[in-house]
């Protein structure tokens, strides 16, 4: 509208400077030109193909907010964690994990808790060296021993990572190459996580498209007994080998992560026999970039004898008889998901999980109570996840989920979950 | 049956949210990197990962955006009149001006990334977002947010 004005004042103007009848003509003409230009112009501004900002303001942007650091001649030392805060709402009062829904006649009334356990505190540091660089990490969270909601909440200090990782050499504790590589972005764990976290000596080749690791990670050996209950016999001998390989193309990324893992018990309790088998797994996992900002996860694992890494050992590597004998059984577990932004601020995932396994018919036969012989179990979650501002998430989650055992039963809870967390 | 019913919300959703086309060479470019960025920034919520291996990430992300600002600076002289004469053309010494404080950000985080100095892509990803907003208004053109 200014313009307009602008305009009339020039001609008004130019009006009462010209003196000649030609003169006016001429730029009378040449108003009209500009006339029609504007409004040509403002025309694809209101289709909006091209946009003025009168204000010219600037957009301010929120400026990042550092981990705290010292810094020595050469050693970058870095402490940084987050604060969070879980308000959770479930149907039932066990925990939402593939081997504690609870089924058939159990409790079934809703239970409510608060959690701040998942709090996180972690040192790391990074030095140079004719290695290559020295890179340390330890953190820690809450979700150790736990205490009782009646008084004071205490939840005990856990290890979870402490490992040092010169050039492309890593040594301690950390999480497994096995790991799903490309996670859901989800408030509750999926049911079916592939994850483990355990000693490790892992070798890694980074490159600009690929990445390869081979790691032997710390063995544990998971049998299903005629009492229905997973023993780990302690006779392990030889460390899980693994192996993975990341493609990272600009539409995504894909990971393939391969295991072999030797199952041991040797006379184990009661056991007269000796017995071992070779296990082994498969994981793959992708991401794929939908537009700009979208994208689809999906993951699909599969092995005979994977046990432990799957569903946060929900399912056996395999069964162990009356003799001593171990039979490998095969795991699956399979997830796919997709993550929406709606604004910079707010993105949603919604995704479906399924784990499962094939116990064997024959020896279930000689066990008499099943109902804690864990068969499958799938979920589905929605959320919407908000960052304010930087280093903050406010989340909501909701999740249903189901768990079927061997006895037939089956069990259905849904939870809700209203997440506050700082990283700081 | 609620499995049924997932399946069918999931595909609903996957059906109609993609964001794509009809973009501007320009638009095209800084979707991309508001891309990389975004997803570089989520990250920080992936609890599947250790402090040593979202360094890692962030790395790998910081080589991204300095490529994609690179080839944005190289391509800028293919925008179509169309696209941003209107802004260019009477101020052109300064769109040339920040056009190379762009390219100097580029080479600066590619720098980081090769030092591996983490702690200081968040203050290069600011000062690349202040370049960007800052030509938009000295160009006098709106700054748009995200979508």
């Amino acid at each position: 509208m200014k313009k307009y004005f602008s305009l009339i004042f020039l001609l008004f103007c130019i009006n009462i400077n010209a003196s000649d009848e030609a003169e006016i003509k001429e730029l009378k003409e040449q108003v009209k030109k500009i006339l029609s230009r504007l409004e040509y112009l403002e025309n694809r501004v209101a289709k909006k193909e091209i946009k003025i900002d009168d204000s010219k303001k600037v957009v301010a942007i929120e400026e990042p907010k550092q981990n705290l650091e010292l810094t020595t001649k050469e050693t970058v030392l870095s402490v940084g964690g987050k604060i969070e805060l879980d308000f959770n709402y479930a149907s039932l009062a066990s925990p939402l994990n593939a081997k504690s829904i609870a089924v058939a006649d159990a409790q079934n009334s809703p239970h409510q808790t608060f959690n701040a356990a998942n709090s996180r505190i972690w040192v790391k540091t990074r030095t140079p060296s004719s290695y290559g660089l020295i890179r340390t990490l330890v953190e820690s969270d809450f979700s150790g021993v736990q205490g009782t909601e009646t008084n004071t909440n205490s939840s005990g200090l856990r290890l979870r990572h402490a490992y040092i990782n010169v050039g492309e050499w890593s040594v301690g504790q950390t999480n497994s190459i096995f790991n799903t590589s490309t996670p859901l972005e989800l408030l509750y764990t999926p049911l079916n996580d592939v994850f483990v976290r355990q000693p490790l000596i892992k070798y890694s080749s980074k490159n600009d498209l690929f990445d390869y690791d081979i790691s032997l990670e710390q063995p544990e050996t998971t049998l299903l007994t005629q009492d229905a209950k997973i023993i780990t016999p302690k006779d392990d001998i030889i460390p899980d080998i693994l192996a993975r390989a990341r493609y990272y193309p600009s539409w995504g990324e894909v990971a393939m992560a391969i295991m072999g893992r030797y199952i041991n018990q040797d006379s184990y309790g009661d056991f007269t026999n000796k017995s071992s088998a070779f296990g082994w797994g498969v994981n793959l996992s992708a991401k794929i970039k939908v537009g700009y900002y979208d994208d689809i996860r999906f993951h699909t694992t599969y092995g005979v004898g994977l046990g432990r890494y799957v569903a946060y050992n929900a399912y056996p590597a395999g069964y162990v008889d009356a003799s001593g004998e171990i039979d490998l059984q095969p795991t699956y577990a399979y997830s796919l998901g997709y993550r929406h932004w709606w604004s910079k601020e707010l993105r949603s995932t919604m995704a479906l999980t399924y784990a499962g396994t094939k116990n064997d018919e024959e020896f279930l036969q000689s066990i008499i109570d099943k109902t804690n012989i864990n068969r499958s179990v799938y979920a589905s979650h929605i959320n919407l996840l908000w960052t304010p501002v930087l280093n903050s998430l406010i989340g909501v989650e909701y999740v249903k989920a189901k768990r079927v055992v061997e006895s037939g039963d089956e069990g259905d809870m849904d939870s809700a979950m209203l997440r506050f967390r700082y990283d700081f | 049956m609620y499995f049924k019913v997932s399946i069918l919300i999931t595909l609903l959703f996957f059906s109609g949210c993609t964001k794509t086309a009809n973009k501007n060479l320009h638009e095209d470019k800084s979707h991309h990197i508001n891309g990389i960025m975004l997803h570089l920034y989520s990250e920080v919520n992936n609890p599947y990962k250790s402090e040593l291996d979202l360094d890692d990430d962030k790395i790998r992300y910081a080589y991204s955006i300095s490529q994609a600002i690179k080839e944005f600076a190289k391509e800028s002289k293919n925008f179509s009149q169309k696209e941003l004469g209107i802004y260019v053309s009477k101020n052109k010494e300064l769109f040339e001006k920040n056009l190379n404080r762009l390219k100097n950000k580029a080479i600066e985080i590619e720098d980081i990334a090769n030092r591996y100095e983490v702690e200081k892509l968040d203050k290069k990803l600011y000062e690349l977002k202040n370049i960007c907003y800052g030509c938009h208004s000295d160009l006098g053109v709106r700054n748009e947010k995200v979508f």
